[in-house]
């Protein structure tokens, strides 16, 4: 079959207010129509995604910490001989709406001060869910449940989709920005930003992710001003520009065209050494913290970028604790919480507190049980951490679990909890906020008219 | 020809005479002699203005157009080839080749068909008097000459010793074009010409042999390289896989055990140099180095390129990394089973696999006991869900061919529960590391990777488990007999056939197979034709000799996969007769880790690109996982260092090393004419695929350099040929 040349580059460094694949469906067409009549926003907002690969084992990140909780949740765990945490240990939290008390992980030292400015909360046993859920559904074959609970890939696709009852192509970050790309106005510039390569969450129908480096230049090297170089260099951008029958070929084009369509605006801003937040990650030089050193930086330059809109990917891996949990807990907690730490004063001095939410995912929860050799499970509903100047901090939200091994929310006898809250509804609170329209929000969210409500109310 | 004929008859003159004017046509030539020779070359011109192709077999008539005789926009587009100029020197059956012009279409075309032919000339004579007597001009189509003889293909293929000419139409500009390159074809047909064929076959080595000789080495070696594709041409492909097949293998150096920490005169100190021979002792023992050299260095320059593949495509399969199994004597020993097994049975393989302690320890199978109801602890799941979901069935029911089953509601069928789970994770308990030095545990050990796990029967669960398909293994059965039984079910189940040979497909032919491609392999794999389940070799060959692996021209826009990082750097370096010890890749400015494969450190089990991940086209092309805007500029970078950059000396640290270089010499030697430079870089790096589109602005780019600067231009031309996404896709 033949292609016409004039077909190709619809993509080419578009972002959500661009143009439509072949892939668009008649709902994204009508959309783009009514993107033209649309004033872009006055503010800037970002939504920040950090997300902790492996399935964090939050059973230890967040613990009951009065004394018949603590025993359930020690006796669960093997004891401090097995994978429970020292009560002496924990870092004491009073959440307003909780009568007990709870603690932090000891590693999240560094972000108690944010907790106690109540600019941190945490979202409790939230998970996949395709519709409400209860124990004695979760054995009635009648009732929607997701794809291959308890697998990494399909539950890191899930959380990143909110779609648990088929494949996905889209995430739900990508999708958000197909339909708010309208707030940035004619900007022709990549909405999605990763600093972690590709992911799901990031992918929508038209935009394609802008994925950046943590550290170093962002562009290619090895050209000069001389004639020969000059003609090396539009030689490779006009090889970029072809067109091909072939798909993987054209996906290849596409790809480097963007970075080179990026590239003059951002390699200056990400290697620039004059920055004031640099400073401020002097104790997060870590993977995870380079990362949000680097959409700092962005968000600094947000101006000179001209977004009004932007969602960014991080993330942060080692997460599937199968063994050896708490040594790779010491670790990787306090390299997350020195990152988000940072990130967040970063934001104040910047003086966009309240403009920028940050939020962790990750793959799901695990066993409350230990298993063999001192670690954990996949399991399913998780707590999740949210910051920023928005958030109505200082609080849990959501139900926290019933930790009885086998009760009434664990659907195994090894505390595999049923979610309570839906990803579906976590991510609309954050969208809602973000901006998106109440009558885009399915097309974000296709299955969050099954839940009772779609804010939950830890925004402001 | 018939149906291009046809379609003469009924065009419109109007359109043509008002081109006449800008144009002075060929055709007031008269046609020269030629020179007596055997064979001559069809020369072919382009007028950039009419959009017009035009070949002519005489020297003469083709001086006479550079010089301007048919107008100042004719150019010659370097896409010749060879034709027998008389029936003399043509073989028996020949046919010649007549020429005809017409004024009105202002345009030439060629038949060889004697009918056509005749048809026109008679068509000429009927007109010609009709257009006297009705007092006009005759502008229909007028005979020239027999220009060349040829064959015709006998049952759509030319016979030995002559190549395919290959025929696209445009309609809009009433142009033929003729060209035997395969990527010409393809280029004019991506502009809409449409494409009608090998019609005619001409003297030569058939271009789409040396392409399918320079595209098995894509999908079976490290890097095609000119000496390989001739021994290719020379014995055949079947010969050739058979050979490969049969190759000696290569190995990893067996290191002895280690402390599994490190000695304190063995440790990273960044104060140090890395020329500390405390800093080489840990580089040497502590980290991967030394395994990820012997790697490269087999993949560079070994001869069981085939195996090593395959072994590498088996690694990412069944990964372990060392983000946690960081022990060089560990990992060498695990990478060595999959060159073991690549040509053996995949049950080997996979209870090789199970056994190991590298693999042991990353899936935490190695220490896991028997549930311990007292004091809450359940048999590990890990290894029990991993060997499901990655090594063998995979999450859903799947068909044949690789695609996934739907239930009666257009659900998916998932292949396993987590009861399942539960199950086999009983059967993999009891297992530990043999003690240091060898011999039978009698309790759990630390890490040991020097040997197989072994078990201590007392930590294995003894009740019975129901596995799948209905399997229930018999209670008190020893842990040598559950394991057996656990890997035979899931080695017999419906689903491994298809999962593991799609996967094997994706990653040496193609990201997104069409289903009957891996229902092929999949038969193969569950019977190669001798009753044997699970045969590599046979499952390999398969793959290879597949008509969906060979042939001509593969138009699907699915065909190909991007190469990994690893293919990309080691493909260059073979490629252009680099000679290199490997660290620059791993330890260089520029190495494999800048572009998203750091080698053996997968991020997780499930490799570093998922086999599912789907482009935007919604097509599958799983290495696209890790190509970014900033894995693209580090594509462009890697070139950049290695091609456009002087050689890299030898690191002090590496004994024996040669650092990294490229003899540029034999590219010097082709700089002085761009487009034979770049022509031969396409044939190696893109199996001569680079669209003549893309060649041509490649040949603008080498030609601003001064010629004679011929290194410059050398590197010019590799650097743009190889970050050519034509090139980077291997299709």
């Amino acid at each position: 079959m033949a292609h016409i040349i004039t077909r190709r580059r619809l993509l080419q460094g578009i972002s959500g207010a661009g143009a439509l694949t072949t892939a668009g469906t008649l709902e994204f067409m009508g959309l783009s129509n009514a993107l033209a009549q649309t004033a872009p926003a006055s503010d800037y907002k970002a939504l920040v995604c950090v997300f902790l690969f492996g399935g964090n084992d939050a059973n230890n990140l967040i613990v009951p910490n009065d004394v018949a909780g603590y025993n359930l949740y020690s006796t669960a765990r093997g004891g401090t001989t097995g994978v429970a945490l020292p009560q002496s240990e924990l870092i004491t939290i009073n959440p307003k709406s909780q009568s007990t008390t709870f603690g932090f992980h000891p590693q999240m030292v560094s972000l108690k001060p944010v907790w106690d400015a109540g600019k941190l909360a945490v979202m409790c046993n939230v998970g996949t869910l395709v519709e409400p859920l209860s124990k004695s559904d979760y054995s009635n074959i009648q009732k929607a449940k997701p794809q291959q609970l308890f697998s990494h890939a399909d539950q890191q696709n899930q959380w990143q989709a909110a779609i648990s009852n088929d494949f996905s192509r889209t995430g739900w970050g990508g999708r958000l920005a197909d339909v708010t790309g309208n707030q940035n106005g004619t900007k022709n510039f990549p909405m999605v930003t990763s600093v972690a390569g590709s992911a799901l969450f990031t992918a929508g129908v038209t935009p394609r992710v802008l994925a950046i480096p943590s550290t170093g230049s962002f562009g290619l090297s090895g050209f000069n001003t001389t004639a020969p170089s000059l003609a090396r260099l539009n030689a490779l951008k006009a090889l970029s520009n072809l067109d091909s029958a072939n798909d993987f070929i054209r996906e290849a084009d596409d790809v480097i065209a963007q970075g080179l369509g990026a590239s003059d605006t951002l390699n200056p801003i990400i290697t620039s050494a004059n920055t004031t937040i640099t400073p401020l990650f002097v104790n997060a030089k870590t993977g995870i913290g380079n990362q949000l050193q680097q959409v700092a930086k962005l968000i600094e330059a947000r101006n000179t970028i001209g977004l009004k809109r932007q969602v960014f990917f991080v993330s942060i891996g080692g997460f599937d604790t199968h063994t050896n949990e708490i040594a790779t807990h010491n670790n990787l907690y306090n390299q997350v919480a020195q990152a988000m730490k940072a990130f967040y004063d970063a934001t104040v001095q910047m003086g966009v507190a309240n403009q920028v939410t940050t939020f962790t995912m990750t793959d799901f929860g695990r066993t409350l049980k230990q298993a063999s050799g001192g670690g954990s499970d996949h399991g399913w509903g998780n707590h999740q951490l949210m910051m920023g100047g928005a958030v109505k901090g200082g609080d849990f939200y959501g139900k926290f679990p019933n930790q009885t091994l086998g009760g009434p929310d664990d659907v195994s006898t090894n505390g595999r909890f049923i979610p309570t809250t839906s990803v579906d509804q976590y991510g609309a609170t954050l969208a809602k906020w973000f901006g998106v329209a109440q009558s885009d929000l399915a097309t974000v969210f296709p299955n969050i008219g099954r839940f009772s409500t779609s804010d939950l109310g830890f925004l402001a | 020809m018939k149906l291009s004929a046809n379609r003469f008859y009924h065009l419109s003159f109007r359109l043509e005479l008002t081109l006449l004017g800008i144009c002075a046509a060929i055709s007031l030539m008269a046609l020269p002699p030629t020179a007596n020779a055997a064979v001559v070359d069809s020369i072919e011109f382009y007028n950039t203005k009419l959009n017009h192709y035009f070949r002519t077999e005489s020297a003469s008539e083709a001086d006479g157009i550079d010089k301007g005789s048919a107008g100042p926009d004719w150019f010659r587009t370097g896409q010749n080839y060879k034709v027998w100029r008389t029936a003399a020197d043509a073989p028996a059956g020949a046919y010649p080749v007549c020429r005809f012009y017409s004024y009105g279409y202002n345009t030439h075309f060629f038949t060889a068909s004697p009918g056509e032919c005749k048809l026109l000339k008679d068509n000429e004579v009927r007109d010609r008097a009709a257009a006297i007597a009705a007092g006009q001009t005759y502008s229909g189509w007028q005979f020239e000459a027999i220009v060349s003889y040829a064959l015709f293909p006998v049952a759509g293929k030319c016979a030995a010793g002559t190549q395919p000419v290959y025929r696209n139409y445009a309609g809009f500009t009433i142009n033929h074009r003729f060209s035997t390159a395969l990527p010409v074809y393809q280029d004019m047909n991506d502009q809409t010409w449409i494409p009608e064929g090998a019609n005619l076959c001409v003297p030569g080595a058939s271009s789409a042999e040396t392409s399918d000789a320079y595209r098995l080495l894509q999908q079976a070696t490290f890097g095609a390289t000119e000496a390989q594709a001739n021994r290719i041409q020379s014995i055949g492909i079947t010969a050739w896989v058979d050979e490969q097949l049969a190759m000696p293998k290569s190995s990893y150096p067996q290191l002895p055990y280690v402390t599994y920490i490190s000695p304190t005169n063995c440790t990273n100190d960044n104060t140090k140099p890395a020329t500390d021979p405390q800093n080489i002792c840990y580089r040497d023992n502590y980290t991967l180095f030394p395994i990820q050299m012997a790697f490269l260095q087999n993949a560079l320059g070994g001869d069981d390129q085939l195996r090593q593949r395959v072994a590498f495509a088996l690694a990412q399969i069944l990964v372990t990394s060392g983000v946690e199994i960081y022990h060089p004597y560990g990992m060498g020993r695990y990478q060595q089973i999959m060159l073991d097994n690549a040509f053996g049975n995949y049950k080997d393989l996979l209870a090789a696999v199970t056994l190991s302690p590298a693999m042991g320890r990353y899936l935490d199978m190695a220490n896991s006991k028997k549930p311990d109801i007292a004091r809450g602890i359940s048999a590990n799941e890990n290894y029990g869900r991993e060997i499901m979901q990655l090594f063998s069935i995979g999450l859903y029911e799947l068909n044949l061919d690789g695609t996934i089953k739907r239930d009666a509601n257009g659900g998916l069928v998932p292949s396993y529960s987590q009861t399942t789970v539960e199950n086999f994770a009983r059967i993999f308990t009891g297992w530990t590391y043999q003690p240091v030095g060898g011999g039978v545990p009698t309790t759990t050990n630390g890490v040991n990777y020097e040997f197989p796990m072994a078990v201590v029967a007392a930590n294995h669960d003894t009740g019975n488990k129901t596995l799948l398909n209905g399997v229930v293994t018999t209670a008190g059965q020893t842990p040598d007999k559950d394991l057996s039984d656990a890997l035979n079910n899931l080695f017999t189940h419906a689903n491994t056939a298809p999962f593991i040979s799609k996967q094997l497909i994706q990653k040496l032919v193609s990201g997104d197979p069409a289903p009957a491609y891996v229902a092929r392999i999949a038969a193969v794999f569950n019977d190669n034709g001798q009753g044997v389940r699970g045969d590599l070799k046979a499952v390999v060959r398969a793959i290879l000799l597949d008509s969906e692996a060979r042939g001509e021209i593969k138009t699907a826009a699915t065909y190909g996969r991007l190469k990994d990082p690893v293919l990309l750097a080691t493909s260059t370096l073979r490629g252009l007769g680099a000679t290199s010890d490997g660290y620059a890749l791993l330890r260089g400015g520029s190495n494999l880790s800048g572009l998203g494969l750091n080698l053996f450190n997968s991020p997780t089990v499930f490799n570093y690109y998922s086999p599912d991940y789907q482009i935007s086209s919604g097509k599958v092309g799983p290495e696209f996982g890790i190509l970014t805007s900033t894995t693209s500029f580090a594509r462009a970078n890697f070139f950049n260092t290695y091609i456009m950059g002087n050689a890299i000396a030898p690191d002090a640290t590496v004994q024996g090393g040669v650092g990294t270089s490229i003899n540029w010499a034999p590219w010097q030697a082709l700089a002085t004419t761009p487009a034979a430079l770049v022509d031969k870089l396409s044939v190696i790096f893109a199996h001569g695929a680079l669209s003549a589109t893309a060649q041509k602005k490649i040949v603008d780019a080498v030609n601003t350099v001064v010629a004679t600067d011929t290194l410059t231009r050398a590197k010019t031309a590799a650097y743009l040929v190889l970050s050519a996404s034509q090139s980077q896709v291997e299709h």
